[in-house]
């Protein structure tokens, strides 16, 4: 069974002329790292947002671990973890609180809790801050308390919206070679979003390029690269599939 | 479930605590409106009450009437009466002047001659009396009447109900002296004028007026008409209903800064996590409304005004205080949904908080409002709390009394949650 199984998925949205999503079709194998992409607009946000039960789809399905989105979603919100783009955190709490709070909205709670805390603020070097407030963090350290803030509950897909913009170079080789061990040792699917094609190249397993609402390429990336003409990397694949016009969605 | 709730509630608590502005704009700033405006409304309540006002006196009569009516308004203790200003005496057009120029809040003027036409008019009622009963009497000097007035002359910003006190009084003044000089003159007619049975007619009273409580008075409770009984109340609700501004405020951050997502695709219910933030909120508020009854109690008198006296019923009291509560801070949370930027929240929740307390009698009684905005302000939540909490104090009412009044509030809280939810489900799909 794949992690995740699209099929025919649309979405218009309300006063929309052109659909977000055209049928798309689409099965994520468990364990890997999944990677979507596409430019501005693409349709990347909305399909992570049917995912996790935040839109509703037009019309086809989706399902997550086998279980329907539209039907199973209290059972699918215990099985995923959800890294926004956004820093979702408080920023008058420190990072031990934030951890804390998301922690116990987990069902988590006592030694359990604390010691997972200890451990992966361990692991991203955040044991010194930890009673830091967020407000007075750094940009790398802010989105390495939003990714713990996903995974304290260990699921079984963890969804990525664009996990390293706007960090430095260190936090971001961080970010990526842990995503690699925690795939790696837990079995965990990676559903990731990025503009960093590069970093993608490296981390993904498969990747998908989503286009106007269309899938336009899905496989792994040396395939992909391999089968285009003149093409040496996803960046350049990227290019010859989806153009050089600016996208000012 | 109540993991949830209470990690909400402690996130909730630490998120404020860490806000001195928050902080301030909560307990502060409330505690400061309601001495200011238990202070500044306490004139009104004077006007009518304790204060003395300094009166000009026109004195061109200089008899009988024009002394009775001075002794009858130095009894009072309300005037202080001037007849000079300056060392000069005051004629009709200083008065007007002075007056005017808003020296002196009105002024009287007593025509040349009333003592004799009152006298006249005196005699004329008791002669024509006593030829009714077929007793002698003399009525060959009877005058004809000349239509006099005590003219009232009103500093032209005077309010209307300020004038309606003063008239009230000074017919009432005029109307003693006129039945004085008709007993006086029945006297004389009688040949009672000197002894016993003079005083016997002077001491003729008319019935009086007192005001007594609607309620028994028996187990010590007594009347309450201050400045601080009406405006503590009044004023702890309006500051309890401008929680909307921070809790909106705090929702819209979440939304703007993506936690909210975060929260929506957690697992569990997202009403737990509303129903935390609530019950933290409402805890605000409760603190709010205690802070602001010690204010009334304990704090009143240091600034020259009388102590709140919060009545018996001290559960029936925290009953609808926690109504009120619910109400604002439900009211917040629909404020926070509907509104989809920090500025439209601030500005639509501020307004309509002072729009909801304004039609609700929280700054001029409903009574004295038009009839339809009486009708519109009868659907107001501050007049519900404010109604509830009057009943308790000024009624000595329970709760079995105020219970419809917490069944309104605390159903305008379920109505808020429910539409708040509706919308931020719907903003979803």
């Amino acid at each position: 069974m794949p992690a995740v199984s699209i099929h025919s998925l649309c979405k218009t949205y309300k006063d929309a002329v052109e659909p977000s999503l055209n049928s798309i079709s689409l099965e994520i194998p468990r364990a890997t790292i999944f990677g979507f992409l596409g430019p501005n607009g693409a349709g990347k946000t909305t399909t992570l947002s049917i995912l996790c039960g935040l839109v509703k789809a037009t019309s086809g399905s989706a399902k997550i671990l086998g279980k329907d989105v539209s039907k199973e979603l209290k059972e699918i919100k215990k099985c995923i973890g959800m890294v926004p783009q956004d820093i979702a955190l408080f920023p008058s709490l420190t990072g031990q609180e934030n951890l804390t709070y998301f922690g116990n909205l987990y069902g988590l709670k006592g030694k359990v809790l604390e010691n997972k805390i200890e451990h992966y603020l361990d692991t991203f070097g955040l044991t010194n801050n930890a009673h830091k407030r967020v407000s007075q963090y750094s940009g790398g350290m802010k989105r390495r308390i939003n990714l713990i803030a996903g995974i304290l509950h260990d699921p079984q897909l963890l969804i990525l919206d664009e996990p390293t913009v706007g960090v430095d170079v260190q936090s971001r080789k961080m970010i990526s070679d842990f995503l690699k061990s925690y795939n790696k040792a837990n079995g965990i699917t990676i559903l990731y979003t990025s503009h960093m094609l590069d970093e993608a190249e490296k981390l993904c397993d498969e990747v998908a390029i989503i286009d106007h609402g269309k899938i336009v390429t899905q496989g792994a990336p040396q395939a992909l690269i391999a089968q285009q003409e003149n093409c040496h990397s996803l960046e350049a694949l990227f290019i010859q599939l989806t153009g050089r016009s600016v996208r000012d969605h | 479930m109540w993991l949830r709730i209470s990690a909400t509630i402690k996130k909730e608590y630490l998120t404020l605590t860490r806000d001195k502005a928050g902080i301030t704009l909560l307990f502060f700033m409330p505690l400061i409106l309601i001495v200011l405006m238990a202070l500044i409304q306490d004139a009104p309540f004077r006007d009518y009450q304790e204060l003395k006002f300094d009166v000009l006196l026109v004195d061109n009569d200089q008899a009988k009437v024009s002394q009775q009516l001075l002794t009858g308004l130095t009894n009072t203790k309300k005037f202080s009466i001037h007849t000079k200003y300056k060392e000069k005496l005051i004629n009709d057009a200083l008065a007007k002047k002075l007056v005017n120029e808003g020296k002196f809040q009105f002024a009287i003027s007593i025509p040349k001659g009333s003592t004799a036409q009152v006298q006249n008019n005196a005699n004329k009622i008791v002669a024509k009396l006593l030829s009714s009963l077929g007793m002698p009497s003399d009525t060959s000097a009877f005058k004809e009447s000349h239509g006099l007035h005590i003219d009232i002359i009103f500093d032209p910003t005077a309010k209307s109900a300020f004038k309606i006190a003063i008239n009230n009084a000074m017919e009432k003044l005029v109307a003693g002296i006129e039945t004085d000089l008709v007993l006086s003159a029945m006297s004389e007619q009688l040949g009672t004028g000197t002894g016993d049975q003079q005083m016997a007619f002077n001491q003729i009273k008319s019935i009086e007026v007192k005001e007594v409580a609607a309620y028994d008075q028996s187990n010590g409770l007594t009347l309450l008409t201050n400045s601080v009984q009406h405006n503590v109340p009044a004023w702890t609700i309006f500051a309890m209903f401008f929680i909307v501004i921070p809790l909106g405020g705090a929702l819209l951050k979440e939304r703007e800064d993506g936690s909210l997502t975060r929260l929506k695709i957690m697992p569990g219910s997202y009403t737990l996590l509303l129903m935390g933030k609530v019950l933290f909120y409402v805890g605000v508020c409760f603190i709010q409304f205690v802070l602001m009854m010690l204010v009334g109690v304990f704090a009143m008198p240091l600034f020259g005004l009388p102590a709140l006296q919060l009545g018996h019923e001290y559960f029936a009291l925290a009953v609808i205080a926690i109504s009120i509560a619910f109400a604002a801070t439900s009211y917040g949370i629909l404020i926070g949904t509907i509104f989809k930027t920090p500025s439209q929240s601030l500005t639509f929740g501020s307004v309509s908080v002072v729009l909801l307390s304004a039609i609700g009698g929280i700054w001029v009684p409903m009574y004295v409002m038009p009839l339809m905005m009486q009708k519109i302000g009868a659907y107001s939540p501050l007049y519900w709390g404010l109604n509830g909490i009057n009943d308790l104090f000024l009624r000595h009412e329970g709760l079995l009394f105020i219970f419809p009044q917490i069944a309104k509030l605390l159903g305008f809280s379920a109505i808020c949650i429910f539409v708040a939810q509706w919308i931020e489900k719907k903003s979803f799909q």
